[in-house]
């Protein structure tokens, strides 16, 4: 439940309840506890109090492994980080894989199997006949539930697969292309040329990571270009340096005319001069890096479009070099694209006797005119299973609460292929039952265990002796040699012609929600409350318009407009978007949850528009007033540059302003930060990572537009007058001649001896003198004793090393003074240095782009001062004579 | 009226005295030891059979806390394996404790040569375990911070509030 300002307004108060939950689930540790030292009667090997132990494993995301290492402090997980030895992460996460350990630990999540216990639950499932059962599943990469379905498939039961974000216009591609399905991966690193239609690659995604890396690697070793056309502002799009926004209906004629040019099929006339100019540009930066460049097309334009685009790769040499093909690291459902709509179809037919959701919400992310909801009803036996009782429990007549990542005993595939097997590092904390073991209940083995089912997949592949392999692979969280395979396929060259849209009336696009996804984690606060990377929004989806369109009608940001299209309506705020194509309308997924939503929880339910043919875009809409208002939570109101271009950017050696205060001596450390702007693509990992590591609370809808936000790290974002979008991540800036330290009346705020501007919330008596002088507005302000009103069972979340803050205290980054500490102590106990890069703070550690660079500036060879020598570095608002520690490499602007 | 209102003021000034007093008292006076689920004894375990600390809290060089011994430590001594009962936990009252907001590493103090005894006073003697006789203010930690700290550390490397307080 909710930690939010709903609930100190008096408006909303489920924490009695929760009390109660957490009272008798799980104990507590008030006063009593503290008073009290109660050792282990018989001591576990490998825990050590006050050390933490890590596990390798993997989080889910869509099917596909986030291998992660876990923290675990006496068997409560509390930190994930990347996994250094996944050939995928390389140490790096996303910002949904931070936030696991708080999923783990959700209040909302369903405590029971229900309407009885397991015992009856195995007794009915085993009288379904197998023939006559369905199972509906998300992706799966899991080799083990791959062997379980296929099991059950032989018996006669038939798996279907819904992912509201799927992969179904890619796989239909793939057939178009190459007549079967295979993966598709981009080798950024190499590219020079990346051209993008509407293809949101380095925005969130279960290949994330591995992008932004890839990206990053490529702008580290050169310059290379990115080309995006899309019809509203992406993440890719924001970093691109030609970006043109064009009507989603309209990208297959860029695809074609880019073809064209590279002298595959013909180019259909309608383009405006502004499009054939990027087409043209586009196609001479193709043909002119042969194998240095990629041309990728996204999953809402036509499969026939994304087919030509495996032509004009395999035409211009990439195919092989920069754009690699295997076979698919997603198990293939027997229906294929059409999976979802055959189950429908039956169901709605009256042929299903029984149905086992398996981990998804398809009554609230079906398309609308599925109307799986009227099918699933006139299904005999319905069985849910899923970490929260929502839409599609609420309709079934069993549910069964599923065990978290960090509760299961499963495997998982990541993007590339390389296998993970996941370890629960806790029993399930609510009564979860884990995947397998239900699978293996509706088989009739309802006493199968999961470790011992997921061994049994691996023991033909490891071979013998299985014991040490098996302790191997799950200490490394890789299991060497299961990337996916190369696939030789060759494109077909026929012409391969898209289907266009007719133009009347406005075009909806339709994208997942950069922080609650599908609505899977809609229930997530630290998700809803995570700024949005474009907009800055929390707690709220809105839909995005042009502001010319918006002048037009007279909508000013957060009036509510009715949408219509295809015969039904909704209502939603509306908010202008620089870069949004003149008649695109862009609607979020992920809201308007009727179930496990959060109080304060804004926004809309763009799925009651959605089609199931046309997923992503939908013409002939309309849009008009309703006269009301709502008010939107945004943590940085102002995103223009204009007039402060000085903020992002080096300038002509500014004269530093003479200072009273004497100089500092630092004769050990001198932590410092770089942070890069120009590999920043704005992922908001960082965010979250901060948010774990520093026991951040959460404060609710109402005190973020108060602008009470807790956020030690923020992201803003800019756009200049180019058009172009800027990211500049925001730390303390821990200064050398901080204004905070000069302004603290009662010298809470001090300089330390290596660098660190010190916050000592014990001396702190509130005056928010500090905060008023700081210049970069990092400093945050506990208004309430939001700590308090965190959920009851987030406590065992925290990390026990950062103080929990109280009530009329400041609060700001530390640089992770906890893992300084951690890591001083340590060197001095082994009686050795601390090595550059052998800890790094929270943030750094997250970033897949590696934008954030930590270290020692006394020492000559550590890369944060090898940074500091860049031409591009630069201190921001260097002129205020502030001196920063933390700063930064201005982005390169290529002209 | 004036030599009446002396008194009550005179009479408050010595209720107040005395409650100072009290209260002083209260705060500085040797705690006695809490009473134990287990009648331990250091004087025994350490003194009389002179065992090293580390034989029992085993953590104190290489984590922050130093580690209470889990039953089975004691049953090792004290109970032949062939009869050995299932062990109980133990909740023992703490007699140190410094606050929250204190982030006390022992395995550094340790490496730093300090003895258990300098801040844990005379275990080894004490038939019931009490709280040190100083108390564990922030001057008592400072003491020590401010004479060890040395050109090495750098100006104010242990005096910092970071070395404590974060």
């Amino acid at each position: 439940m909710p930690a939010t300002g709903e609930a100190m307004n008096g408006t909303v108060s489920r924490r009695a309840v929760l009390k109660g939950l957490a009272a008798a689930g799980l104990a507590g540790c008030g006063d009593e506890a503290s008073r009290l030292s109660i050792p282990y009667a018989d001591q576990p090997e490998g825990i050590t109090p006050g050390v933490p132990a890590w596990y390798a494993t993997a989080m889910e995301f869509q099917g596909y492994a986030q291998p992660v290492l876990a923290e675990s402090h006496m068997g409560r997980p509390t930190k994930l980080e990347g996994n250094p030895d996944s050939p995928w992460a390389r140490g790096a996460t996303d910002a949904f894989t931070q936030a696991a350990c708080a999923i783990l630990y959700d209040p909302q999540r369903s405590l029971a199997i229900r309407p009885g216990d397991w015992a009856g639950f195995t007794r009915v499932v085993m009288g379904v006949p197998a023939g006559g059962l369905r199972i509906l599943t998300g992706t799966v990469t899991s080799p083990t539930l791959a062997r379980q379905l296929a099991a059950l498939t032989e018996a006669g039961a038939r798996w279907h697969v819904h992912e509201p974000v799927g992969r179904e216009t890619m796989m239909r591609a793939s057939r178009l292309a190459f007549g079967r399905v295979v993966d598709t991966h981009l080798l950024l690193e190499s590219c020079r040329v990346v051209v993008v239609v509407d293809d949101d690659l380095l925005g969130p995604g279960p290949d994330q990571v591995r992008r932004v890396r890839g990206w990053a690697e490529a702008r580290r070793h050169g310059q290379p270009r990115l080309m995006v056309a899309e019809p509203t502002l992406s993440t890719t799009g924001a970093v691109a340096q030609d970006r043109l926004a064009v009507a989603g209906r309209r990208l297959p004629l860029l695809v074609e005319a880019i073809a064209a040019e590279l002298g595959l099929g013909a180019r259909r006339p309608g383009l405006t001069e502004a499009e054939k100019d990027w087409a043209s540009a586009a196609a001479l930066a193709l043909g002119v890096n042969p194998g240095r460049g990629v041309l990728t097309v996204g999953a809402p334009l036509p499969a026939e479009s994304l087919a030509l685009a495996h032509a004009v790769n395999q035409a211009v040499g990439n195919t092989g070099r920069t754009v690699v093909h295997t076979e698919p690291v997603a198990v293939v459902p027997r229906d294929g694209e059409d999976s979802f709509r055959a189950l429908v179809e039956d169901m709605a037919a009256g042929s299903v006797e029984a149905v086992l959701i398996l981990d998804g919400n398809p009554v609230y992310t079906a398309p609308a005119d599925l109307d799986f909801r009227s099918a699933l009803v006139r299904v005999p036996l319905k069985i849910h299973a899923g970490l929260f009782d929502d839409e599609t429990a609420a309709l079934c007549d069993w549910h069964v609460p599923l065990a978290h990542a960090l509760e299961e005993w499963t495997d998982l595939r990541a993007p590339d292929g390389t296998a993970t097997i996941v370890q629960p590092l806790i029993d399930p904390v609510f009564g979860a039952r884990r995947r397998h073991e239900i699978l293996a209940a509706v088989m009739g083995e309802s006493g199968a265990e999961a470790r011992r089912i997921v061994m049994d997949t691996w023991r033909p592949f490891l071979g013998e002796p299985f014991e040490p392999l098996w302790r191997r692979v799950l200490h490394e969280g890789v299991v060497p040699g299961t990337e996916a395979q190369v696939a030789r396929v060759t494109a077909s060259a026929r012409r391969l012609a898209s289907p266009i849209a007719d133009a009347d009336g406005l075009e909806l696009v339709f994208r997942p929600d950069p922080t609650v996804w599908d609505g899977r984690y809609a229930p997530i606060a630290w998700l809803q409350e995570l700024p949005k990377p474009l907009t800055k929004l929390t707690w709220d989806a809105v839909a995005a318009i042009a502001p010319m369109l918006a002048a037009r009608l007279g909508i000013a940001d957060g009036d509510v407009v009715e949408i219509a299209a295809a015969g039904r309506t909704i209502t939603a705020p509306a908010w202008s978007l620089p870069g949004q194509a003149g008649d695109t309308v862009t609607l979020f997924l992920g809201y308007g949850r009727q179930r496990v939503a959060l109080p304060g929880a804004g926004g809309y339910d763009a799925y009651r528009l959605r089609l199931a043919d046309s997923p992503w875009v939908l013409g002939g809409a309309g849009l008009r007033r309703t006269g009301a208002h709502v008010e939107l939570a945004t943590t940085q109101p102002h995103r223009h540059l204009h007039g402060h271009e000085e903020l992002l950017s080096p300038q002509p050696e500014p004269a530093e302003p003479p200072s009273l205060y004497p100089d500092w001596d630092y004769p050990r450390f001198a932590w410092g930060m770089v942070i890069d702007l120009d590999l920043c693509v704005g992922c908001n990992a960082c965010v979250v990572a901060c948010q774990a590591e520093n026991n951040i609370p959460v404060v609710g809808k109402s005190e973020v537009a108060r602008g009470r936000e807790m956020h030690w790290l923020r992201v803003d974002v800019y756009h200049d007058d180019d058009g172009a979008t800027h990211f500049a991540p925001i730390p303390c800036m821990h200064c050398e001649k901080a204004p905070c330290e000069m302004g603290c009346p009662v010298n809470a705020t001090v300089h330390g001896p290596d660098g660190l501007n010190q916050m000592i919330y014990n001396r702190c008596i509130g005056t928010r003198t500090c905060s008023s002088y700081c210049p970069y507005k990092v400093r945050r302000f506990n208004f309430f004793d939001y700590a308090a009103i965190q959920p009851d069972t987030h406590r065992y979340l925290r990390n026990p090393d950062v103080t929990v803050r109280a009530n009329g205290v400041m609060e700001k980054c530390t640089y992770c003074v906890q893992r300084i500490r951690r890591a001083q102590i340590e060197a001095r106990a082994e009686e050795r240095p601390v090595a550059d890069g052998s800890f790094t703070t929270a943030c750094a550690q997250a970033c897949p782009s590696r934008a954030i660079v930590f270290g020692d500036l006394n020492d000559p060879r550590s890369r944060v001062a090898a940074l500091r020598g860049d031409p591009r570095h630069f201190a921001m608002l260097a002129h205020l004579g502030t001196r920063p520690r933390t700063t930064y490499l201005a982005r390169i602007r290529e002209s | 009226m004036a030599a009446r209102a002396r008194t009550i003021l005179g009479l408050g000034v010595a209720a107040l005295a005395v409650a100072g007093l009290a209260v002083f008292a209260l705060v500085f006076r040797p705690l006695a030891p809490p009473e134990q689920p287990v009648p331990f004894s250091h004087a025994i375990h350490a003194g009389d059979l002179a065992l090293d600390c580390r034989f029992c809290h085993w953590a104190v060089e290489t984590a922050p806390h130093a580690g209470m011994p889990d039953m089975e430590t004691c049953a090792g001594c004290h109970w032949p394996v062939a009869t050995r009962p299932v062990p109980e936990r133990l909740a023992w009252v703490r007699v140190a404790k410094l606050p929250d907001h204190a982030y006390f590493d022992h395995s550094v103090h340790v490496a730093a040569d300090i003895a258990c005894a300098s801040c844990h006073g005379q275990v080894a003697g004490m038939e019931r375990t009490r709280a040190p006789d100083r108390p564990w203010t922030m001057l008592f930690c400072l003491d020590c911070h401010r004479a060890r700290q040395t050109p090495i550390h750098g100006a104010g490397r242990l005096t910092n509030c970071h070395a404590c307080h974060r």
